[in-house]
């Protein structure tokens, strides 16, 4: 730990909120819906045709705007939220090399794969597709890191704009429910059959959901229409421990989240909400009451919005940091939804009804397959 | 797909016992003998388990494993053990299981290779005081062969110069 002062670290703005998922297509839509009690995932007998009930959220493809006579649907969904994102900036900054998109995807284009032949399949195509349909000056990055791609492409974004390669960055994650993720979920033994339950004693795996989420971090407070929050640090860690396991000690969360404070300069005690994983394993949320027990995160209101709308695997990240920016804003946490009695070895702060945050600072964390874990703190303005 | 016999002989060529390179699929071979290669000249004990960051890129994803497991699936017996590694960056997270670093992790899909870019999207992270070395990796199986480019980085760059000032750069580029 170095002792000599820090130097200055840029400001990073955030906003311009946008969102498809199985609750609404706008972030207010959403967030009511939610304050209202209301999940958007239902029942499915027989998913794709497969042979297992399951729950989960789709988005309507009839709500999406076709981009082109070639656009896939995840496509739509994500030129969907950059377009409704821009529209919320004060000027284009995407037209120069000023600016930036980052897509965070775990399977892409992954509902093509019935025909492996097609040319939309590899996951490279997103950038060039994106591109081309906004005429983007910058090749789109894509982060493709399991579940936690989310928060990593935000983390991205401001180091990006702290080292001063550009200015701006749009973050959009996006990822399908399909035939491929359900039976591989399902062949985890990872998949509910029913309503998922994060934390709670009666958890029996999770939920699919399909979303996408834009959000842009900016160096320039007058690119936002109003922006109500600054991204403060970030950091990821591996657990070095299992490819698909979580750490059993929740090595990888604790270092990351310990890191993301440390480099805030910001204390456990500071922090006024956590929007955590909380995917509805029996594995993942124990692991992470043990992680948020041992950095000290125990009395912090804190939930998973999952119940709501499913895992979004690539866009959780995006997608649960905008919700929770968004009721740091209106003063009003949301409900761990499908949470009803402690299920985890380490009791923790878990929101049941709304209420106000306990402090300006928000937390943002994910870990996902392959030891990965992320987490992000913002500041309320 | 790239001929595995190649990877299997570059496991026995460099000597190394590890049980668990024969669960991987040939991504994850890819990623984990060519990281082995560097990290063999890198001078890692200097560093602390959590100051080696890893950023390892490629172009098509898992997208050979992805085809494997839906031929499963087809099939009517879905394979775990292949879907776990269906996500490109599952390779990555053997390097770390293998040698315990706790660092940093990013995976990006990019149009092409290119050094460059890779070199500059890890360089914030070195800067930001995030890592205190780097270990990058491209890695791409496509019907040809497999292509694996490997580097180890260490101290901060200037991007002004596009040089670093003082870097040690263990780079090797693995063709078959």
């Amino acid at each position: 730990m170095e002792s000599e002062a820090r130097p200055a670290v840029k400001q990073v703005f955030i906003g311009a909120k946008s969102i498809v998922c199985p609750l609404g297509d706008t972030p207010s839509e959403v967030y009511n819906a939610m304050l209202d009690g209301r999940s958007g995932l239902r029942h499915f007998d027989k998913p794709f045709g497969m042979d297992m009930a399951c729950h989960m959220g789709r988005v309507s493809s009839s709500l999406l705007q076709e981009e082109n006579v070639n656009s896939t649907k995840l496509e739509n969904m994500l030129a969907n939220c950059y377009s409704n994102s821009l529209q919320k900036l004060a000027y284009d900054p995407f037209s120069d090399d000023s600016g930036l998109v980052i897509i965070c995807t775990t399977k892409g284009n992954i509902d093509l794969i019935v025909n492996q032949e097609d040319e939309r399949l590899p996951l490279h195509r997103l950038s060039s597709f994106l591109q081309y349909q906004f005429y983007l000056s910058k090749m789109p990055l894509i982060v493709s890191n399991a579940c936690i791609s989310g928060v990593l492409g935000i983390i991205t974004a401001a180091r990006l704009i702290r080292s001063g390669q550009v200015d701006h960055v749009m973050v959009l994650g996006g990822d399908l429910v399909s035939e491929f993720t359900l039976s591989g979920f399902a062949s985890l033994h990872a998949l509910s059959s029913v309503a998922c339950k994060p934390y709670d004693a009666n958890r029996t795996g999770i939920n699919l959901g399909e979303a996408a989420a834009g959000l842009v971090l900016s160096a320039d407070p007058d690119l936002f229409k109003g922006s109500s929050a600054v991204y403060i640090s970030g950091a990821s860690s591996n657990d070095a421990n299992h490819i698909s396991g979580p750490s059993r000690t929740g090595e990888g969360l604790y270092r990351c989240i310990s890191k993301t404070l440390e480099q805030g300069n910001v204390e456990a005690s500071s922090v006024g909400h956590i929007s955590a994983h909380g995917t509805g394993t029996i594995f993942n949320d124990e692991m992470e009451s043990i992680a948020f027990h041992r950095a000290g995160l125990s009395d912090v209101p804190t939930n998973s919005l999952k119940g709501y709308i499913g895992h979004t695997l690539g866009a959780a990240g995006v997608i649960e940091t905008l919700l929770g920016l968004e009721s740091m804003k209106q003063g009003k946490l949301l409900p761990s939804y499908g949470y009803e009695e402690c299920g985890v070895s380490q009791p923790f702060n878990i929101v049941r009804q709304p209420q106000r945050a306990d402090g300006a600072y928000f937390l943002k964390t994910a870990s996902g397959f392959g030891g990965g874990n992320a987490s992000a703190l913002f500041k309320m303005l | 797909m790239g001929d595995d016999s190649f990877l299997l002989g570059l496991y026995r060529h460099l000597g190394i016992t590890y049980p668990k390179f024969f669960k991987m699929d040939e991504l994850s071979k890819l990623a984990f003998l060519g990281s082995e290669m560097v990290l063999m000249r890198a001078e890692m004990g200097q560093f602390q388990e959590d100051e080696i960051g890893l950023l390892f890129a490629n172009q098509r994803a898992s997208l050979d494993t992805d085809i494997q497991y839906y031929n499963t699936l087809k099939q009517g017996i879905p394979s775990p053990a292949l879907f776990v590694y269906t996500l490109p960056n599952i390779g990555m997270g053997e390097v770390c299981i293998c040698h315990k670093l706790f660092g940093e992790n990013n995976f990006l899909v990019l149009e092409q290779f290119d050094a460059e870019v890779l070199l500059q999207a890890s360089l914030p992270i070195l800067n930001q005081g995030a890592a205190k070395a780097m270990l990058l990796a491209w890695t791409e199986n496509n019907i040809a062969g497999h292509d694996g480019f490997f580097a180890f980085i260490t101290e901060s760059a200037t991007l002004e110069t596009k040089e670093a000032n003082s870097v040690t750069l263990a780079a090797l580029y693995l063709n078959s």
